[in-house]
């Protein structure tokens, strides 16, 4: 006999043993209202003396069984996830500018999460070849009032999301553009900071306040420490109606300036206001045969703004995005973002005191980019990018080539 | 050559009319969507309709990564899916309400229990009433049974009747079928579960104030029965093409007498 042969007939003994058992069943034991075969997790109603022998080794399993589906309960309780983010950039200026030619590891997270009845904790990490760096870590009291699908409260504190806005909270690996507009990276940056907030849902109501130490994460001259006893409020009210959601968000804080005497040994150390005002709207339709489209724009003005990761203190700024974005397909998406950003709004625009040929830094920057995406399944996204800024000019000066191309490869799980 | 280009445009002609409609999720509804699938056939031959179970959450997961067109599923969608949704696909899922459906509390028919109030099936599956004394049944103890995680009932049996509390207490029964089956070999077991589901095992009324709450078309019709739902097709985009076809079948009188002889309720 064959070696193939063998393993038919051993096939054929295992499938035939189970329909043996239970041709042995008792006559008089009522049938189950549903056969076995549509009853994956069911269990054998079988008996008879031949099977006794089998059904305590059943009985055995299933308190095995018990013990396991307890365990994996538990486990079921931790999620972990995360993403990567492998780019390849190319500028105009790539030898002076900021963005350099070449790959890099944009962002390397990793998220873990465990929701328990009341709570949840979430601890999420940066890993990328400038180093690992703690990203989030919240604690949240998740009190179950009501339908959790129609009304939730969420009390978070910890290193956590500012609740300003829609591009600051979104997740980087849900945003289409690999980076968010030069606005929300001037008042938002680093997106993240210390304290405590209130998210809550009603229906279709969106609500969410915090109370933060103001600095954020990204604050070079105040890494990990609030260097005043001022803290800053930050909220939005919104709603969300599934097609459209919009919202309006609000930021009151200070930011202290301490005393240099190096610098100037007139000043004193004081307080200057730390102000955002901004106005979101999403709106996503299913008009068009070929795939979804979806129209976002968010608008922000306010004093003291991040640049280069410090801060401008007590300085106007305002700028606005709008993102178009359509689906093609399952598989397929095109986007085009329209990004302007005034730092120091109000003061004329003008060139560079060294090098008259360039506009000056504070000068407004309008941002054009256009952006293809190719989702392999829904773990991999692969994205090309092309910006184009446009930085304001006055006469002799020329804006600057500064066009950036951007090849991204996102795989996540 | 001529052979090559009619057998080309006979292939072509073969694609262009079948176009496949892929559903995937809910168990509690897998059988009606079949039989609506069967009869659907009965009048368009060419239809190619392929339906899957494994459980609403699977099926939204299956609709959001691509796999699928469209999602069974017996819960509402999550904001999250939802989220999730419009971040890949530019727009919201379409969501189209196809039946209702009464979620009924299973019990083995040796149970001489007829009632239950929602506050107690609360205690029960959040593991603080432990014996069926403490509902007025007999001094044994109460097996709760639930369904797995990505079932759309566990979802909305968690969510709706558990208030979002934590199950305590409880063994898991795979499918709507094993759940049935699971209440049916044990006296003392509690489960849950579609309605229409139901067979060899008790359905408890279900007691608001001093009245008892039977399942059935007038309580689902006037709204009185406390736990009906309504169960859901999800389309990454509006209908179209066959699956418009398909769904007018569904939501035609024709259709939803399919659902009413299936053990579901009509929408209307």
């Amino acid at each position: 006999m064959t070696l193939n042969a063998w393993k038919k007939l051993i096939l054929t003994v295992v499938a035939v043993s189970p329909a043996m058992a239970l041709a042995q069943s008792d006559a008089g034991v009522e049938e189950l209202p549903y056969p076995e075969a549509e009853l994956p997790g069911g269990v054998s109603g079988a008996k008879g003396e031949d099977v006794v022998d089998l059904t305590h080794r059943l009985e055995a399993l299933e308190e095995q069984y018990l013990e396991t589906q307890s365990t994996v309960f538990s486990l079921s309780k931790i999620k972990l996830s995360g993403y990567v983010q492998g780019r390849y950039q190319n500028a105009q200026n790539s030898v002076s500018g900021a963005v350099k030619d070449g790959f890099s590891v944009r962002r390397g997270r990793l998220k873990a999460t465990y929701t328990g009845t009341w709570s949840q904790f979430m601890v999420q990490i940066d890993a990328t070849p400038k180093g690992v760096v703690l990203k989030d870590a919240e604690a949240h009291f998740r009190p179950p009032v009501g339908n959790p699908n129609q009304r939730t409260l969420d009390i978070v504190i910890g290193q956590t999301k500012w609740p300003f806005g829609f591009e600051g909270p979104q997740s980087s690996s849900e945003r289409e553009m690999p980076e968010r507009s030069r606005v929300v990276r001037a008042f938002l940056p680093g997106e993240r900071d210390r304290g405590i907030k209130v998210v809550g849902t009603w229906g279709f109501m969106r609500a969410a306040v915090g109370v933060f130490d103001g600095n954020g994460i990204d604050n070079k001259a105040f890494v990990g420490v609030d260097n005043d006893t001022e803290k800053d409020v930050v909220g939005r009210l919104g709603i969300d109606l599934g097609w459209i959601a919009a919202g309006v968000s609000g930021w009151v804080g200070k930011s202290y300036k301490p005393s240099d005497f190096s610098l100037n040994p007139a000043f004193q150390g004081r307080f200057y206001d730390r102000n955002r005002l901004g106005f979101d709207l999403q709106i996503y339709l299913n008009f068009l045969p070929i795939g979804g489209t979806a129209l976002k724009a968010e608008w922000i003005a306010g004093r003291t703004f991040a640049r280069d990761n410090l801060e401008v203190i007590g300085a106007p700024a305002i700028g606005w995005y709008a993102l178009l974005v359509q689906s093609i397909g399952a598989d397929h998406q095109i986007a085009a973002r329209f990004d302007y950003f005034d730092p120091l709004a109000g003061t004329p625009d003008a060139a560079d005191s060294k090098d008259p040929t360039r506009p000056a830094s504070n000068n407004a920057i309008a941002t054009i980019g256009v952006l293809y995406s190719y989702y392999f399944d829904e773990a991999l996204k692969a994205s090309v990018v092309y910006e184009i800024p446009v930085t304001q000019t006055v006469s002799g000066s020329i804006d600057p080539a500064d066009n950036v191309f951007t090849l991204q490869l996102q795989a996540k799980f | 050559m001529t052979k090559r280009i009619l057998l080309a445009l006979a292939v072509a002609s073969t694609v262009a009319h079948a176009e496949p409609i892929n559903i995937k999720g809910s168990d509690t509804i897998f059988t009606l969507v079949q039989r609506w699938a069967d009869a659907y056939r009965k009048q368009k031959p060419d239809a190619v309709i392929s339906v899957t179970g494994g459980g609403s959450g699977l099926g939204i997961a299956a609709l959001i990564a691509g796999s699928v067109d469209i999602a069974s599923a017996s819960r509402p969608m999550k904001e999250a899916e939802q989220e999730k949704m419009r971040s890949r696909y530019s727009a919201p899922a379409t969501e189209i309400p196809v039946a209702k459906d009464a979620v009924a509390i299973y019990v083995n028919k040796a149970n001489p229990l007829t009632s239950i109030t929602e506050a107690d099936v609360k205690l029960i599956f959040t593991g603080k009433i432990t014996n069926w004394k403490q509902v007025g049944g007999l001094d044994a103890p109460i097996s709760a049974f639930i369904r797995e995680g990505g079932s759309g009932s566990y979802v909305w049996f968690h969510d709706e009747v558990l208030g979002g509390q934590e199950y305590q207490n409880i063994r898991t029964a795979s499918g709507g079928f094993g759940m049935v089956n699971a209440v049916f070999k044990d006296a003392n077991g509690i489960g849950y579960g579609g309605a229409s589901l139901a067979r060899g095992i008790k359905l408890l009324k279900i007691k608001v104030g001093s009245a008892e709450i039977e399942c059935n078309a007038e309580t689902m019709a006037n709204g009185k029965y406390p736990l009906g739902r309504l169960v859901y097709f999800y389309s990454k985009k509006k209908p179209a093409g066959d699956f418009t076809g398909f769904l007018e079948f569904i939501l035609s009188p024709e259709g939803q007498h399919i659902a009413v002889v299936a053990g579901f309720y009509p929408l209307k």
